[in-house]
């Protein structure tokens, strides 16, 4: 039983090899997994956002056309890129918690700068600290060009700022987002003078030009920024420059009410939609003592025994429902297009929530009867193999999870394909 | 947003062939026309004894009692055998001597799983092999062309050359048979069930609404096929295959739905291939039967023996073939079956070399291991 929630539950679903791995020890098999994930950055906001600027340059239609397809390919291939890293990955639990802290902090593919850069964020600002501190991702997503740029922060300047005193004004709209989304969550007891404070203090964080970028697209630009003394939950923050901004951000993360926001969050991704308070209570402490130090939490999360219960509460997401019927199939390296058809039609298209908070992340949205169909209908446009024998593949992903009732059905269906579509539609591989 | 996907969804059913490489000319007036074979893979087992019904069978009511009601229209074939209801187009082919049944046949078959009994009847041997099927060979040899309506490559286009040709399709035929699997799939989880049932709701209205995109149905599709047929004048296979079969409980609704879509299917077919009816050959086959007896929940579990028909233009029909072996305990297989008097393959085998006008290294090519039958399906060389 713990073979099959360590492999569904903590990864993205078992490969048919997947659950004899993980029987002798399924806690010891998560753990291991705990460790860093690679992801080809060559295609880095930098580079992409060179390219973008030497399209701009020539205003021929030829040109237009080019960037536009541009700006098709690179969202395109960096988003598959990533799904198929996860199809393949030998650490799935990393990378769920990828994607959960992507959606955490969700950025939507718009407009002709963020439809290619949108995947950009979660590989250079997130991937790399996912086992390090908290704080130090929300530094890395708050300075990214594609935060500053979704939530309107590379043009939000001080009052007092010589760009102010042009008439220049301030844009609180990341502000608010950090506060609301990223850190403290709606009711974490702040304010609208703190999203002043914040904003005030993370003004003039903006975006190089691509061509005098050195290292980064960040730009700290000190004639937008604030430069008056800030007061943010009744802390007084007067250092100079960005140094006052990151120290905003620093103590934010380092508040109880964010340990509480982002641990029951955490936890109701990977468990349930209702989690047991005391597990809740458990990874809030650990966040607490370890300074946010995420792969203390995740520690605390996997190996604690109210993560591990029986029943399978979650439903998943089509992003994970197609990972995990792609990992059962043993199916790698999917084509562009069509995984990009498959989750549009299914309705979770990469990096388009359409609002900072990103997806949902419960059974009450995702379990409707468009989506169960979408769900059918997306399993019958798959080919088979012949060679796969699906009762047999139903115990290889599914375990001793697989219901009796399932099982003759499924060894009952009138054909293969039936047989396919009742597997992957069946409850037990519907949850996690 | 949702219904406009939704209508995506099941516009996907729309036919979707691409266009292959095939010329289209067949301008030699002198030329035999091509003999053209239809075959029709009931996938799920079909229930014979719910198809054609011997009424002279005392034991029939006792043994299936719920299953018996609503029989009373049944067509009157010969020697007291009756056609379900729904088979009014069968029906009226057996009638204009273009289609006869056969009776208590299998594959050879004796397990009760679809995937192995389908195996079995697409590979054509006597033993499994997943390698090759029977119209993969029959291609092969004739060096024909042939088309499968299906999403996958069905075993039985399979050859060892692989110089089968194929073109899938987006159709997808079932999804009504999929949502009784899915209703019944769900059964135990509340949550499940009710947004299951709250998206049969909106397809339901959809489907009213929406006439023309809803007609996903086998009897389409047997449309279309012949459509294509039309166009594609080198095509000598063609394999369609119909699911919602496999009817262990609420036998009675779902096999008049599914009868009724074979039949209309088949009165497609006749209708659109016009003239090119005379060529063709028309075989429809189920992997196995299901039990004589009723179950707990009105309908049948995996049996042995089951029915099939040969239909065409040529075809010298109206009979019914088959010994009838009864429906006593010890005439039954296993005390539960309908058992075997005949091998649907050697049918199938029959029949397409009389159709066709194989000679026998051809045939035993095809069919190494199911030998002719002496009846005459067909008479020589008469061609249109």
């Amino acid at each position: 039983m713990k073979n099959v929630i360590a492999a569904n539950r903590f990864g993205l679903g078992a490969h048919p090899n997947e659950l004899k791995n993980a029987s002798s020890d399924p806690v010891a098999y998560v753990m291991s997994q705990i460790a860093p994930i690679s992801l080809n950055t060559t295609d880095s906001s930098l580079s992409i956002a060179l390219t973008l600027q030497r399209l701009r340059k020539d205003s021929s239609e030829e040109s237009k056309n080019k960037a536009r397809k541009f700006r098709q390919a690179t969202y395109r291939q960096l988003s598959v890129g990533t799904l198929n890293s996860a199809i393949a990955s030998s650490q799935p639990f990393m990378w769920r918690m990828l994607d959960f802290f992507s959606n955490h902090f969700s950025v939507t593919a718009q407009g002709p700068y963020l439809i290619p850069l949108s995947p950009t964020l979660e590989r250079e600002a997130i991937a790399p600290n996912l086992l390090g501190k908290f704080s130090d991702m929300l530094l890395s997503v708050s300075r990214h060009p594609v935060m500053l740029s979704y939530l309107n922060n590379e043009k939000s300047f001080g009052k007092n700022s010589p760009l102010g005193k042009k008439g220049k004004g301030l844009n609180e709209n990341l502000a608010r987002e950090i506060l609301e989304l990223h850190t403290l969550g709606v009711n974490g007891g702040y304010t609208q003078s703190d999203v002043i404070a914040l904003a005030n203090g993370i003004s003039g964080w903006g975006i190089q030009a691509p061509e005098k970028a050195e290292e980064g697209l960040f730009y700290f630009r000190k004639a937008g920024h604030e430069p008056t003394a800030q007061t943010l939950l009744g802390h007084s923050f007067n250092q100079e420059d960005e140094e006052q901004g990151e120290a905003m951000l620093r103590y934010i993360a380092a508040l109880p009410a964010t340990a509480k926001f982002i641990s029951r969050k955490l936890v109701q991704h990977v468990v349930s939609d209702t989690p047991s308070p005391t597990l809740i209570k458990h990874v809030e402490k650990t966040w607490l003592d370890t300074d946010g130090d995420l792969k203390s939490v995740y520690h605390a999360l996997v190996t604690h025994p109210h993560a591990w219960f029986d029943k399978l509460e979650k439903f998943k997401t089509p992003r994970e429902f197609l990972i995990s019927t792609c990992r059962g199939l043993g199916l790698s390296l999917l084509k562009e297009g069509f995984a990009m058809r498959s989750l549009i039609e299914m309705g979770q298209a990469p990096f388009k929530a359409g609002s900072p908070a990103g997806y949902e992340d419960s059974e009450d949205f995702w379990n409707s009867g468009y989506g169960l169909f979408a769900r059918a209908n997306w399993l019958s446009s798959l080919r088979i193999s012949r060679e796969i024998e699906i009762p047999e593949l139903a115990g290889k992903l599914l375990g001793s999870m697989l219901s009796e009732h399932t099982r003759k059905l499924v060894s009952r269906a009138e054909s293969r394909e039936r047989a396919f579509a009742l597997l992957f539609m069946s409850p037990e591989f519907m949850r996690r | 947003m949702q219904r406009r996907s939704l209508l995506k969804l099941l516009a996907s059913g729309a036919l979707m062939l691409h266009s292959p490489t095939l010329f289209a000319s067949n301008k030699e007036k002198k030329q035999k026309p091509l003999k053209r074979v239809i075959w029709i893979l009931q996938r799920g087992a079909v229930d014979s004894l719910h198809t054609i019904i011997p009424t002279f069978e005392k034991k029939l009511t006792s043994l299936r009692p719920d299953l018996m009601t609503g029989l009373e229209n049944a067509f009157p074939l010969d020697k007291q055998y009756k056609l379900h209801p729904a088979l009014f187009n069968v029906h009226d082919l057996f009638m204009r001597k273009e289609l006869s049944c056969v009776v208590a046949t299998s594959t050879g078959y004796k397990g009760r799983s679809h995937f192995d009994g389908q195996d079995y009847l697409e590979s054509g041997f006597g033993t499994p092999n997943l390698q090759s099927g029977w119209i993969g060979r029959a291609m092969d040899i004739l060096g024909t062309e042939g088309i499968a309506i299906s999403k996958t490559t069905p075993l039985a286009f399979r050859s060892s050359s692989g110089g089968s040709n194929f073109y899938p399709s987006n159709l997808d035929t079932s999804i009504d048979s999929l949502t009784d699997d899915l209703i019944t799939l769900y059964q135990y989880d509340e949550k499940l069930t009710k947004t299951l049932n709250s998206g049969i709701k909106i397809k339901n209205a959809l489907m009213n609404d929406e006439k023309k995109r809803s007609q996903i149905s086998f009897s389409k599709l047997c449309g279309e096929c012949a459509a294509i047929m039309h166009s594609k004048p080198n095509v000598q296979f063609v394999m369609l295959e119909s699911g919602g079969w496999d009817t262990h409980k609420a036998q009675n609704a779902r096999l008049s739905r599914e009868l009724s879509q074979l039949d209309e299917g088949i009165a497609q077919l006749k209708r659109g291939l016009g003239k090119d009816w005379k060529n063709t050959l028309i075989l429809v086959t189920s992997e196995f039967g299901r039990t004589v007896r009723q179950n707990g929940t009105g309908g049948t579990d995996h049996g042995t023996a089951g029915s099939m028909f040969i239909a065409g233009g040529s075809h010298l029909g109206g009979l019914l073939h088959g010994t009838w072996p009864g429906l006593s305990n010890d005439a039954l297989f296993e005390t539960r079956d309908l058992a075997p008097t005949s091998n649907t393959l050697s049918w199938v085998s029959t029949a397409i070399k009389q159709h066709i006008g194989l000679n026998p290294n051809q045939i035993k090519a095809i069919f190494p291991d199911h030998p002719t039958y002496d009846y005459k399906l067909f008479k020589r060389g008469e061609f249109s």
